[in-house]
């Protein structure tokens, strides 16, 4: 393994990252609006959003390759009707990130959004502004620091996973071995010690420097704003 | 502009059921707690929707159950400070106050007259925790009125105030409510609270309305009883007579001049209990009262313990009497009596 390959497995990993962060952001968001207040039938949305916390990646997986593979129910209609193969390419890495990622951010959004006085809406909703008005400028900034923190922990956990991937998007050169993937192919060959404790230090250090990221920015938006802590 | 309401709103413990017509006046909504004021103001803004009920302000229909109409909150021009300021916290001062202007549809009033009007002229690039209470308060009151409403409600804007701090908003609103011509609606739970604000009152108990006019026709009433009713006299044209001591002209009687021991402002009103309200049949000579106002009686009131008297001055006052007294002096209505007031018993 030269220099070339670690970086192909870099920006690869980056990427499906990144996409799966940038594609998982405002859905849960819109899940976390949309689901803020109780109503019959929120826990077992909860419950269905936070599986893949508590399920095991490989068993993830398999329920994606299930459902979306070559002869899964979604996955053999885009077979036969488009010709598209989903299980087994890049965007499967990226489903597969997306999945496990996903109830962490939006337990982080959650968390934030409870904390949200919704008197804040209803005083915004008197001065004029519409529902889509409020979420833009009230709502949105008061939970910025969840949104930032659920960013963070949902890039770091798709960088890092491993299981749903290898299961779902397979162990392919370029196409879906990722960091971690790599590393343990690494591994798995004899000599090649030196290249996977090359690619360890790189996911420590992408990790922590997310993790610095994202402290930072909250630091910069508690400077601009002390969440009232009198009312 | 004027306000019409009937609604009928079920609460946990009562039916909210209430009617009425308001015009531009600031009208005062007293009653105890848990009588429904802020349930009225919620039904008002459209934050809550009534069960059976109608809303017209200023000809303009905002709720019509009959006729399944509902105007949502952001497009009813009613500006509410809420008793929790609802500052946000993640906005300037000025960026608070502004934010609602760029929904109002005409522009009565601008950032810098409100600022001005209210006193916020240095604290505009402050955050709200920055602030202090009162502060606070007026920059709710400022974001309010920036949206150019058609109406201006007011939750307890008193509470939590010092009485420094009240003395202080006092004059804010007095100035908005002389400059703006819209009604002002205030909200508390502490008559003399409102009556320094308004002579006009809509009184509310469990849900209902038990009375709209004047607080002094509810003298004695039982919507009025406990509550430190006082009276309240708008006074101007402010004449220092010795160090302490003003002479003013008294709104409603040009005539009559009364001694007060303050005078923050060119008009300005300060408030005096009934009970330091002395009633005398004869001028009084050799006696350190500083206002002595001739006047009838036109009313009287018996409670079990005392003898309330409304009397006509040009002005109406109020004093409350022991029934000796009122026995002693033969007070009936129609009597001719003197109405005795220490120049320093006048509080803001």
């Amino acid at each position: 393994m030269n220099y070339a390959d670690v970086l192909t497995t870099l920006l690869l990993s980056v990427r499906i990252a990144l996409l799966a962060t940038a594609l998982n952001m405002p859905a849960a968001l819109m899940l976390v609006y949309m689901t803020r207040h109780e109503f019959k039938g929120k826990n077992l949305i909860d419950g269905l959003v936070n599986l893949p916390l508590v399920m095991p990646p490989v068993t993830t997986g398999y329920v994606l390759l299930f459902i979306l593979g070559r002869r899964g129910w979604i996955g053999s209609f885009f077979d036969s009707f488009f010709g598209i193969r989903i299980a087994f390419t890049t965007a499967a890495a990226v489903m597969a990130a997306m999945v496990v990622s996903f109830p962490l951010i939006v337990r982080s959004i959650r968390i934030s959004m409870d904390m949200v006085d919704p008197r804040f809406e209803r005083a915004a909703l008197t001065l004029g502004a519409d529902r889509k008005a409020v979420f833009f400028r009230i709502t949105l900034p008061l939970i910025l620091p969840g949104v930032i923190n659920g960013v963070v922990l949902g890039f770091a956990r798709s960088l890092g996973e491993f299981g749903a991937t290898v299961t779902f998007a397979g162990n392919i050169e370029g196409v879906s071995r990722t960091i971690p993937l790599s590393v343990y192919s690494l591994l798995q060959v004899p000599g090649k010690e030196k290249e996977a404790g090359f690619l360890v230090l790189l996911s420590i250090f992408i990790s922590f420097a997310a993790m610095f990221a994202s402290s930072w920015l909250n630091q910069r938006l508690q400077k601009r704003r002390k969440l009232r802590d009198e009312s | 502009m004027s306000l019409e309401f009937d609604l009928q709103f079920p609460r946990r413990d009562f039916l909210l059921d209430i009617q009425g017509e308001f015009d531009d006046q600031t009208i005062g909504i007293f009653g105890p707690s848990g009588a429904g004021k802020t349930s009225f103001f919620s039904l008002l803004t459209g934050l809550e929707t009534p069960e059976k009920g109608r809303i017209v302000l200023g000809g303009r229909v905002l709720t019509d159950t009959s006729k399944g109409l509902f105007v949502p909150v952001h497009k009813r021009r009613i500006g509410v400070v809420f008793q929790e300021k609802l500052l946000f916290p993640h906005l300037t001062i000025r960026e608070n106050i502004l934010f609602g202007e760029r929904y109002a549809l005409k522009k009565n009033i601008g950032l810098d007259e409100v600022a001005e009007l209210l006193g916020l002229g240095s604290l505009l690039d402050s955050m709200p925790y920055e602030a202090s209470g009162g502060e606070q308060q007026r920059t709710t009151i400022a974001r309010a009125l920036l949206t150019s409403p058609d109406m201006l409600l007011l939750d307890e804007p008193f509470n939590a105030m010092d009485n420094s701090l009240r003395a202080t908003i006092l004059p804010y609103l007095r100035n908005l409510r002389d400059r703006l011509n819209i009604p002002f609606l205030v909200i508390s739970h502490d008559l003399p609270d409102i009556q320094r604000l308004t002579n006009r009152i809509y009184f509310m108990e469990q849900g209902r309305c038990a009375g709209f006019g004047n607080s002094l026709d509810f003298y004695g009433d039982r919507v009025t009883r406990d509550s430190g009713f006082v009276n309240s006299f708008r006074l101007s044209d402010p004449q220092q007579t010795a160090p302490g001591l003003f002479s003013c002209a008294v709104e409603g009687n040009p005539e009559l001049r009364l001694t007060v021991p303050k005078a923050p402002a060119d008009t300005f009103s300060l408030v005096v209990s009934p009970r330091a309200v002395a009633l005398s049949r004869k001028r009084v000579e050799g006696l350190s009262v500083r206002n002595q106002i001739r006047g009838t009686i036109s009313r009287i009131i018996q409670t079990e313990t005392h003898i309330l008297c409304i009397i006509d001055a040009g002005v109406r006052i109020a004093s409350q009497v022991t029934v000796p007294a009122a026995r002693e002096l033969e007070l009936k209505e129609g009597s001719e009596v003197y109405c005795l007031i220490k120049a320093l018993s006048f509080r803001s």
